[in-house]
């Protein structure tokens, strides 16, 4: 179980990467960086499944709470910021 | 080398690429690089928190997890405001 879920947490974070990669412009390769929070949802969920009810448990589940709330946040400001860029070029 | 240990070598060298996509790719590219890349250094470290049993690496997470946030902020504001 642990182990499936950090491969396919690694699985998923390559993807994202290789998207950042192929995809052309930069508003794109945004689209990766929201599909990554789940990778690192994954990793913590193997982490928090490893480790039972102890201190690094506490700190994946803090890691994944605070990342799936202000990944919205953050693509949403870069993605305003990039179209307010791009609108300037024109 | 455990399962947590390969996990974490893959990610750190997931981090090349996107390294080289924020060196000779355009600001935006970079601002988007930076990002992911902050990502995945979360999750290498919670990775390796586990494999090498040090909870300091947990906290070093949890603080890049912060970290990341607000400068991935700063850059796209001031990104935003660039002549």
């Amino acid at each position: 179980m642990t182990i499936a879920l950090v491969a396919l947490g690694i699985a998923v974070l390559a993807f994202a990467c290789l998207g950042v990669l192929v995809m052309p412009g930069a508003l794109a390769r945004l689209h990766y960086t929201s599909v990554a929070i789940l990778g690192v949802l994954l990793v913590a969920a193997a982490v928090v499944v490893h480790g039972g009810a102890s201190l690094i448990s506490v700190k994946a589940l803090l890691v994944a709470a605070f990342m799936g709330a202000t990944s919205p946040i953050l693509a949403h400001a870069t993605a305003r910021a990039l179209h307010a860029r791009q609108e300037r070029r024109r | 080398m455990s399962v947590w240990l390969v996990g974490a070598v893959i990610l750190v060298a997931l981090l090349v690429p996107l390294a080289a996509v924020a060196a000779l790719g355009t600001p935006d590219d970079g601002l988007v690089a930076l990002e992911l890349g902050s990502i995945v250094t979360v999750a290498a470290l919670l990775l390796m928190a586990v494999g090498l049993k040090r909870q300091i690496m947990g906290d070093l997470a949890l603080v890049l997890a912060v970290a990341s946030f607000a400068g991935g902020l700063a850059y796209a504001v001031l990104l935003e405001r660039e002549p």
